[in-house]
């Protein structure tokens, strides 16, 4: 088949479009639904920018088929705040964790996915879970105090 | 008079909310009704005569709208200091990845499957493919320079493939050689780099006949501008630049390419164009950071006084001028460093190559001559059996000392810097080198750096008061992440009393926004920074008057406290009025509207530069100094560096955001890192052997591991806004030399360039830095 | 923009086979290479998606192995307390293949069937006796993983064969295993090069078993025998550390090339040998019982 019928759930909505197979989920997000949150830096799953939520995984959303996402769930930048933002954009507000803003979207998902799982990430855990997502503007050091400090208003400080 | 609080305080991002929820719109999230799509043919080989373009079978393909070739286009050429390059290739490809032809199509898809059916047919050219090719004239690149219009600054030597030479003359070197106890001679190099910035470059154009309209993420969108209208003849009041938030900048949007593109694009197919590159294209047919070779000799007496020193540079420029001359007329300005010598001989080259673009990158070539000078500061040391941050104390630059340039030098902040940077390393307390309880070599290194701001500039902005009593500021120094639309809503709250949070900078339109030449050179805060305060100070005037007015008084008794905001009367106390809350007081109901003009220009305070000598009694507004030291540990049997510790002090002036002069020092440590130790463009033969971004390594957040240090100094600047200076740029500067030197000192031996990889450790580094020449 | 292709999502092995001989079509595990190859311009006509495929997604054990489908993720190992306790080499490449976001999505089987000499999983998987099973509409064949690659990006694999799973034979008491990857960065690096090795102790501190494999030194991932031969029947104290690097050296065969010189890829791999020995001899030395059934160890790596 050279088109397919997707059935997908982005950020809670339910969206019914039939596309060309040979379409990524980046692409599909971006021009046909028009979510341009997500960016494309790379399109060779480098740089993390177009991180998204699938499924409960963090992925490069530019290296995955859009076949694949019917009948699944997606979390992207947009889906993140309605009326309040986020503890996660909060706190890189907050600390300066954002620059050029390019490379913002995806750190907040990976770090929506790190905290998903880990309520109380260590700083090599941290940076572990980001290794994927490339920031040329801050050196990271103020990703990292926001995730931190999202983890800490949102599940309280470790034992 | 005690300067408004704001001044000093961390004031939060203006852009940060847009960018932390996804709502910024950056160059590809822009689309235009009518829009086709556009591709280019980039040439696969390096240098080649071109024989055939044919392109039939490609303009017959569905949905093709239209497709282009150099002889579309005439013989316009564009560039910023001299109009070398071509649109699309004509004649001649000059490097792998110069645009031959571009298609315009209903999809993006069917634009790059067209892209296919283009048959280019050339005869191969030898590859000037180093900077030693280029001196030896193995093949011309250009076979005459004659045929380029030259807009100043571009010097070219005839039958050579040298586009520019820069002379700095100082003294007499010969006598200064003279009175030497030891003279020190080396070669440094470093090698070629990509910005990498996150965001591929991309352009849409709406272009007829009469006006070209282009939407970009353009640093210099009035340069842009400019060179549009040279190379095509429209006037300036029929090209309008729409800008889009940047996705990084670092000088790799600094001049147009994808916006030349889409203009003769959308201008021949009759409808607008949007262009966005990929990672590829990014690497291969986009700018760079040139490499560059160093060969310096430094005279100096037992006294550990720097007597006389000469430098020779050769830039690997690439294939087209782009901005190389004045990456080396920066470099060449800053290529003794912040030293008093008195006698003093630069010689610096622009060689044209087979290779991509090097162009504006972070500093121009600064933290390049940095590089070179700091290493060579640490072997002058040696010889003299000095410790490198007392030699440096005993040399660099202080107030009232007379510059190479003949220039009396005033607020000079490098030899506060290099003594808070190495205390803050704790170098006094350390050892030159030592090893680890686990065999690690240890080694502490040491680098400052001067950098000038391109002057003579200009820049201009408005203020204007909405109905409400809010502000907009209408200023094209662009925000690209360094802070500069949060920096100006400080400025002109300092001035009117209104809080931040009532402020804001407008989006650029070259057809809205007034005149600034560009955002580089690490100039917004100090030129727009100058400009937006003018026009705040006229504003309150305005404002002031209406106020008057409405008060019935004299203009003279209404006064406004930009620390309260309040407008009191001298002659009546029960008056008063927050100019926060001005909107509702009625007070600006059916009268003119209140815009006041603001303008910063550095054209009579700028001392023309001597034609030859480049001697000048200020060649600069504003120099910018700092310093760098940072500890490393080596595993040498697995030739690893790791930096421990870099401790960074910056002399800002005055830090008007605090959090944002911060913020670009992290930053700057971390590039920095990756030039010394990760970056590299590989060429062989002409062609980028690691153009992606797994080979080209930038650094991670796994590499972001090591301890930073860093202060603020603050010499204020007499011509700065409230004394601030910029710092862009200068964070990088240092930090490659500053790594290299305590690699150098862990090692007991001299690295002479970067990056340092693990293969130089631990075999050596004589084939990858010598020079034939 | 990836070029133009048919897709088929079978959902049964037999389909999936006689879909690949059929079109002669790619398939698609993880993505997280045939994608990153189309957007590079490469072109498969016709790609057959396969995680459909539930079977190809368990892991399961018996008394002497343990069973990888083909399509478990490299981040399934990565979080599993229960891998990085006591197959180390596995958790310590599956743990640096990519970033998070790949290992999310890259497969043993796809980094098996890419066949490229760095990939991070298959010289772990070499040191634990790995044996592919390959299915096709004959029947299902296995084939040790050391047989399973022909040259770079070539693999035993016939027209109508997948890769269906990975069989690895369970440790012994006092044993340990370490792989080291060397990369010019901390993450999101190809492995310069990369050393395997796994070591069982008999009560006397003797080397009863001793396996070991090279990334990036040779066409393809290869066993790595000498080292194996030199340490099998040695009790600890008589290891030569400096004549072990030399033999895990000896028939290695990486390139010269714009990444590096193969000199001093050996140089890397002689020092990198002693190193794994070490850290697979301490984990070994703290190993005291055979590791448990994998159901009896569960938790979430939070490092």
């Amino acid at each position: 088949m050279d088109r397919k019928t997707i059935n997908v759930t982005i950020n809670g909505e339910q969206y019914i479009r039939n596309v060309e197979v040979y379409m990524t989920l980046a692409e599909f997000l971006r021009e046909e639904i028009g979510l341009t949150g997500t960016k494309i830096g790379c399109n060779e799953g480098e740089c993390g920018g177009c991180t998204v939520i699938f499924n409960g995984r963090p992925v490069n959303s530019c290296i995955v088929l859009v076949n694949e996402i019917d009948g699944g769930d997606v979390l992207t930048i947009e889906g993140m705040s309605q009326d309040e933002l986020h503890p996660i954009q909060e706190a890189f507000l907050e600390v300066g964790a954002v620059q050029c803003g390019f490379c913002t979207p995806g750190m907040v998902m990976s770090a929506k996915a790190i905290l998903d799982q880990n309520h109380h990430p260590s700083e090599a855990y941290i940076r572990k879970n980001m290794e994927g997502n490339i920031c040329r503007c801050t050196g990271y050091v103020r990703i990292m105090k926001g995730i931190i400090l999202a983890a800490e208003r949102m599940y309280g400080k470790a034992e | 008079m005690s300067i408004s609080p704001i001044i000093g305080t961390t004031v939060l991002r203006k852009d940060g909310k847009d960018k932390v929820t996804g709502h910024a719109k950056y160059g590809a999230d822009w689309n235009i009704s009518g829009q086709l799509y556009g591709a280019i043919f980039h040439s696969p080989v390096p240098h080649a005569k071109i024989l055939k373009i044919d392109t039939t079978k490609a303009k017959a393909y569905p949905g093709v709208r239209c497709v282009i070739t150099g002889a579309d286009i005439g013989n316009a050429r564009f560039g910023g200091f001299i109009a070398d390059q071509p649109f699309l290739a004509i004649g001649k490809v000059r490097y792998k990845g110069e645009p031959v032809a571009a298609i315009a199509a209903d999809t993006e898809r069917i634009a790059k499957e067209a892209l296919k059916l283009i048959e280019f047919e050339y005869e191969e050219l030898p590859v000037v493919d180093s900077i030693e090719d280029a001196i030896s004239c193995k093949g011309l690149v250009n076979e005459t320079w004659k045929d380029y219009t030259i807009f100043g600054m571009a010097h070219p030597v005839e039958g050579t493939n040298i586009m520019d030479r820069f002379e700095l003359i100082n003294g007499d070197i010969e006598e200064g050689f003279k009175q030497a106890d030891v003279i020190v001679e080396n070669e440094f190099r470093c090698g070629m780099l990509q910005h990498t910035v996150m965001e591929p470059h991309s352009a849409i154009g709406d272009v007829t006949d009469d006006e070209i309209t282009i939407y970009a993420p353009a640093q210099s969108p009035f340069s842009t501008r400019s060179m549009l209208h040279h190379a095509l003849g429209y006037p300036l009041n029929k090209i309008r630049i729409i800008c889009t938030e940047i996705g990084g900048g670092f000088g790799s949007k600094a001049e147009p390419k994808l916006e030349m593109l889409v203009a003769v694009l959308s201008k021949a197919a009759r409808r607008p164009v949007k262009l966005v590159y990929t990672r590829d294209e990014e690497f291969n047919a986009t700018f760079t950071r040139a490499s560059v070779l160093y060969k310096i000799k430094t005279g100096a007496t037992k006294d550990g006084k720097l007597c006389a020193q000469k430098v020779q540079v050769w830039w690997d420029t690439g294939a087209y001028g782009g901005f190389g001359p004045r990456v080396n007329y920066n470099a060449g300005y800053a290529s003794n460093g912040p030293y008093f010598i008195p006698n003093a001989y630069t010689d610096s080259y622009c060689m044209v190559t087979n290779h991509s673009l090097g162009s504006a990158y972070r500093g121009f070539g600064v933290s390049e001559a940095a590089q070179a000078y700091e290493m060579q500061m640490d072997e002058v040391a040696k010889a003299l059996n000095m410790d490198p941050v007392e030699f440096r104390l005993k040399n660099v630059l202080r107030d009232g000392s007379v510059s190479v340039t003949g220039e009396t030098m005033k607020s000079v902040g490098v030899a506060k810097c290099l003594e808070a940077a190495s205390k803050n390393l704790g170098w006094s307390e350390m050892p030159e080198r030592w090893v680890d309880e686990d065999g690690k070599l240890h080694g502490k290194g040491i680098a400052c750096f001067i950098k000038i701001s391109g002057t003579p500039s200009t820049t201009s902005c408005t203020v204007r008061m909405n109905e409400d009593g809010t502000l907009l500021i209408n200023s094209a120094s662009r925000e690209m992440g360094q802070g500069v639309r949060t920096v100006l809503t400080q400025f002109a709250s300092s001035v009117t009393g209104i809080s931040v949070d009532r402020i804001m900078v407008a989006q650029t339109d070259t057809s809205i926004t007034p005149y600034d030449k560009t955002t580089t050179s690490s100039r917004s805060t100090f030129h727009s920074g100058n400009a937006v305060l003018e026009a705040s100070h006229e504003l309150v005037r305005q404002v002031t008057e209406l106020v008057a007015k409405k008060w019935k008084c004299n203009f003279e008794d209404v006064h406004l406290d930009p620390e309260t905001g309040m407008f009191t009367c001298k002659t009546d106390d029960s008056l008063s009025l927050d100019i926060n809350k001005i909107g509702k007081s009625g007070i600006l109901k059916e009268e003119r509207p209140i815009i006041a003009v603001g303008k910063y220009g550095t054209k009579d305070i700028f001392d023309p530069v001597d034609e030859k000598t480049h001697a000048s009694k200020r060649p600069t507004i504003m120099w910018m100094m700092g310093a760098q030291a940072a500890e490393v540990a080596i595993d040498m049997k697995t030739g690893k560096v790791e930096v421990v510790h870099i401790s960074a002090a910056h002399d800002v002036g005055k830090a008007i955001n605090p959090l944002g002069c911060i913020q670009q020092v992290e930053g700057g440590l971390s590039m920095g890192y990756g030039h010394a130790l990760l970056e590299e463009m590989i060429y062989e033969n002409g062609h980028l052997k690691n153009g992606n971004m797994v080979d080209y390594k930038v650094p991670t957040f796994m590499d972001s591991d090591f301890k930073s240090s860093i202060e603020l100094v603050e010499v204020a600047h007499p011509e700065g806004p409230y004394g601030a200076k910029g710092i862009g740029e200068p964070v990088v500067a240092p930090t490659g030399a500053a790594i290299a030197n305590a690699v150098s000192a862990a090692l007991g031996r001299r690295i002479h360039s970067i990056p340092i990889k693990p293969e130089k450790i631990m075999f050596g580094e004589e084939g990858e830095y010598a020079s034939k020449i | 923009m990836l070029p133009r292709f048919d897709l088929y999502e079978p959902k049964t092995i037999a389909e999936a086979c006689a879909l690949k001989k059929e079109h002669n079509g790619r398939i698609l595990a993880g993505g997280t290479d045939v994608v990153i190859d189309m957007h590079g311009g490469k072109e498969f006509p016709v790609i057959i998606d396969i995680k459909g495929i539930e079977e190809l997604e368990t892991i399961t054990e018996d008394e002497n192995t343990i069973t990888f489908g083909a399509l478990t993720r490299h981040r399934t190992i990565e979080e599993s307390v229960f891998f990085k306790k006591y197959y180390s080499a596995l958790w310590d490449g599956c743990s640096q293949v990519g970033s998070v976001q790949i290992r999310h999505r890259g497969t043993l089987g796809g980094n098996i069937c890419n066949a490229v000499p760095s990939a991070d999983s298959i010289g772990p998987l070499q040191v634990f006796d790995a044996v592919c099973t390959v299915a096709s509409p004959e029947g299902d064949r296995e084939v040790a993983l050391k047989d399973f690659f022909i040259g770079p990006k070539k693999t035993i694999l016939g027209p109508d064969e997948i890769l269906k799973s990975i069989t690895i034979q369970k440790l012994k008491a006092r044993s340990g295993s370490c792989y080291i990857k060397y990369g010019r960065r901390k993450a999101m690096d190809l492995a310069l090069c990369g050393i395997s090795c796994m070591i069982e102790l008999d009560e006397n501190d003797t080397i009863v078993k001793s396996r070991w494999s090279l990334t990036t030194a040779a066409p393809t991932s290869i066993r790595n025998y000498p080292p194996e031969e030199y340490l099998t029947g040695r009790n600890i104290k008589d290891v030569d550390l400096d004549e072990l690097g030399k033999l895990a050296v000896k028939d290695a065969k990486p390139r010269s090339s714009w990444r590096s010189s193969a000199e001093f890829r050996i140089a890397l791999l002689d020092e990198m040998a002693k190193r794994a020995y070490q850290n697979a001899l301490s984990r070994a030395l703290e190993a005291k019982t055979a590791p448990p059934l994998m159901s009896e160890e569960t938790g979430f790596n939070v490092f």
